[in-house]
């Protein structure tokens, strides 16, 4: 009895013992993958915490014109105030709105995002996705600096005028007939019609900025590659899309 | 002396098992742990799901913002309304996509790879019981795809809507609502082969968004998510998917899975299979070239950028396809055979023209000559651009070139 009650103890030991070198060994193996994970981690971190400051949206001294050729011979080119915002693109968007520190904050926002396309820690998905948040975000943020001239009670008005004429319409709901009738009314007509116009003037305005940035082959293959690696699903972040409040 | 060292080995060796059992559920507990964000009741997350023909990655998120900011700018900002892309990736420099999107139109797909990967990514990302899916073209058929596995798997009918944008499928998902403009060139000309063969057509037009002069000129033109549908029609848009989130709700009895707010479907061994054949075939068709002889027409599959098609051009027996896709720049041409394999030949550019011939190829041509009547008259819209028809010619010169010599010699 006590012979076989040593044999169970032993093989259970026996069994404990490879289980523990198994898993030592995945450890062992997983240590790569651990500081990966670890410095994604931190790359992410650091993504989301480069944030724009009032300094670099209320600066008076603006950094020299850089050396074209030297500007362009790495994909970051010179930032000489270390603000994250290559020389180039900032001079040119002060320019562009030196009387608006508003827009000019959207603006800076919008380029110091898309900006950290050019990160040599972006290695994978996660810190991809970052860095597509931080676009988004600065997309937003400069789209709210856009002055529409489609006001609140506007959008109230067209609402109310739709609501009357879905009771007064006979046609099928969702049939072209019901739509055209629906959203024909003289408000709605005219909110579409700005809202058009603006949609094209909204699209230049942020055409100039991603431009700037993405303003030779190399910076642009490099945006494409990074979308090319690494695109996945991903969501908007929650809360405020600016760092400085327009 | 012996008792004594036996009944000390005996000590440790309990002592040791102790040890052994310590560290066995010390690393038990310790292994890995995915953690998943609860499903909340609060909140909407909208899920935009974009189509094969947007022709970069970048713009399935410009469209993405663009989509939201229009939202946003409409009815203000509210942090319970999350965007979310549900992205819908290209494979095989487009191909796949085109051969993906054909069968999901006869309700038949030919692959649940894509419809899978993006069910695990955005799994990953939503994180409310009410859930919009808004599908763009070939997207809108896997936003109708995804509300029929999303509510046999964790989702309440109540608290999800489907709304989708210039679709080319013949329904929505539970009577969504939807918009497709009277203009939209590539889902008319779906409508135009869906009545020659008699096949379900996509549901009919709702919108009436005028063409600018770029369009009209364009084969695709009418069809673009952010240059017709949300530059002409962004008030429209916006207001139906706020219809569609007011509408939802969330039930009682709704029985949530364990992890996150839906059941992820299982990834099997033909999933992972063709994970790994895309991660090889995507990267080689990129920046390549195939030329294909199609009666007296030469057409040119050329890299990555498949923007529009032209035609979808199908035989009786629906079962020999033929989808030729143009846009200013870029021409493309894709065949699916009887057994529905693909053939594709890839052939990297160095400009000049490379003859790409295999067996499944020719057994397609085969297929093609053998049927009775030509499958369809292609459309005058087809135009093949300069760089194609110089690519023939220079092939021409090429052959006349070499059959001279071989005369000479």
């Amino acid at each position: 009895m006590k012979k076989v009650l040593k044999i169970i103890k032993k093989t259970i030991l026996i069994i404990l013992l490879i289980i523990l070198v198994l898993y030592i060994g995945l450890v062992i193996y997983r240590i790569p993958a651990a500081f990966e994970r670890y410095d994604t981690k931190k790359t992410v971190d650091d993504i989301h915490n480069q944030k724009l400051k009032m300094e670099d949206v209320m600066r008076k001294d603006l950094p020299p014109e850089p050396d074209e050729k030297l500007n362009n011979s790495t994909l970051n080119g010179i930032d000489t105030n270390n603000n994250s915002i290559r020389d180039d693109v900032e001079i040119a968007i002060f320019k562009l709105y030196p009387d608006s520190a508003r827009i000019r904050s959207g603006a800076l926002q919008y380029a110091k995002a898309m900006q950290m396309h050019f990160r040599k820690d972006i290695i994978n998905s996660e810190t991809f996705v970052a860095v597509l948040q931080e676009d988004s975000r600065g997309f937003y943020c400069f789209s709210r600096t856009f002055l529409s001239k489609i006001t609140k009670e506007m959008n109230k008005e067209s609402e109310e005028e739709r609501a009357i004429r879905e009771k007064e319409t006979k046609f099928p709901k969702n049939s072209f007939e019901y739509n055209e009738y629906v959203w024909g009314g003289e408000i709605t007509k005219k909110i579409n019609k700005i809202s058009s116009e603006e949609f094209e003037e909204e699209e230049n305005r942020r055409k100039v900025i991603q431009d700037l940035v993405f303003n030779n082959e190399a910076r642009k293959n490099k945006k494409e590659s990074n979308y090319e690696k690494y695109m996945t699903s991903y969501g908007d972040l929650r809360g405020n899309n600016c760092d400085i409040d327009p | 002396m012996i008792t004594k060292m036996k009944n000390k080995f005996i000590k440790n060796n309990i002592i040791y098992t102790k040890y052994l059992i310590g560290i066995f559920l010390f690393c038990v507990f310790l292994f890995p742990l995915i953690s998943f964000a609860q499903c909340d009741d609060n909140g909407v997350t909208v899920v935009y799901i974009n189509g094969i023909f947007t022709p970069t990655r970048e713009l399935a998120n410009i469209d993405k913002n663009l989509l939201s900011d229009k939202y946003v700018k409409k009815f203000g900002i509210s942090n319970n309304v999350t965007f979310i892309t549900g992205y819908n990736p290209s494979h095989i420099a487009g191909l796949g996509d085109l051969i993906e999107s054909a069968s999901q139109i006869i309700n038949h797909p030919v692959s649940d790879y894509d419809f899978k990967t993006i069910l695990a990514q955005i799994h990953l990302e939503i994180n409310t019981k009410k859930i919009v899916l808004v599908g763009y073209s070939q997207g809108s058929l896997y936003s109708n795809e995804i509300y029929n596995y999303l509510i046999n798997n964790g989702v309440s009918k109540e608290s999800i809507a489907v709304y989708n944008i210039a679709t080319p499928a013949s329904y929505v998902s539970e009577n969504g609502n939807y918009i497709t403009s009277k203009n939209d060139k590539v889902i008319n000309s779906i409508r135009d082969l869906a009545i020659k063969l008699k096949a379900s057509q996509p549901l009919p037009w709702t919108i009436d968004i005028p063409l600018s002069k770029k369009e009209e000129k364009d084969s695709s033109g009418g069809h673009s998510f952010s240059e017709s549908y949300l530059a002409k029609g962004s008030d429209r848009i916006s207001a139906d998917i706020k219809t569609a989130l007011d509408n939802i709700a969330i039930t009682e009895n709704q029985t949530l899975p364990e992890q996150g707010c839906f059941n992820l479907p299982d990834q099997n061994f033909l999933f992972k299979a063709q994970k790994v054949a895309f991660l090889v075939t995507d990267p080689l068709a990129n920046g390549t070239v195939a030329v294909y002889e199609v009666g007296k027409d030469t057409v040119v599959y050329t890299g990555e950028k498949i923007v529009s098609t032209s035609v979808f051009v199908v035989d009786s027996a629906q079962k020999t396809a033929i989808f030729v896709a143009d846009k200013t720049q870029e021409a493309t041409i894709f065949i699916v055979d009887k057994t529905q394999e693909v053939a594709i030949t890839v052939a990297k550019t160095t400009n000049k023209i490379i003859d790409t011939t295999n067996i499944k190829v020719k057994n397609i041509y085969n297929n093609i000559a053998s049927l009775e009547k030509p499958i369809a008259k292609i459309e005058p819209n087809i135009v093949v651009n300069n760089n194609v028809l110089s690519l023939n010619q220079e092939n021409k010169k090429t052959r006349k070139q070499k059959n001279k010599k071989s005369r000479n010699n």
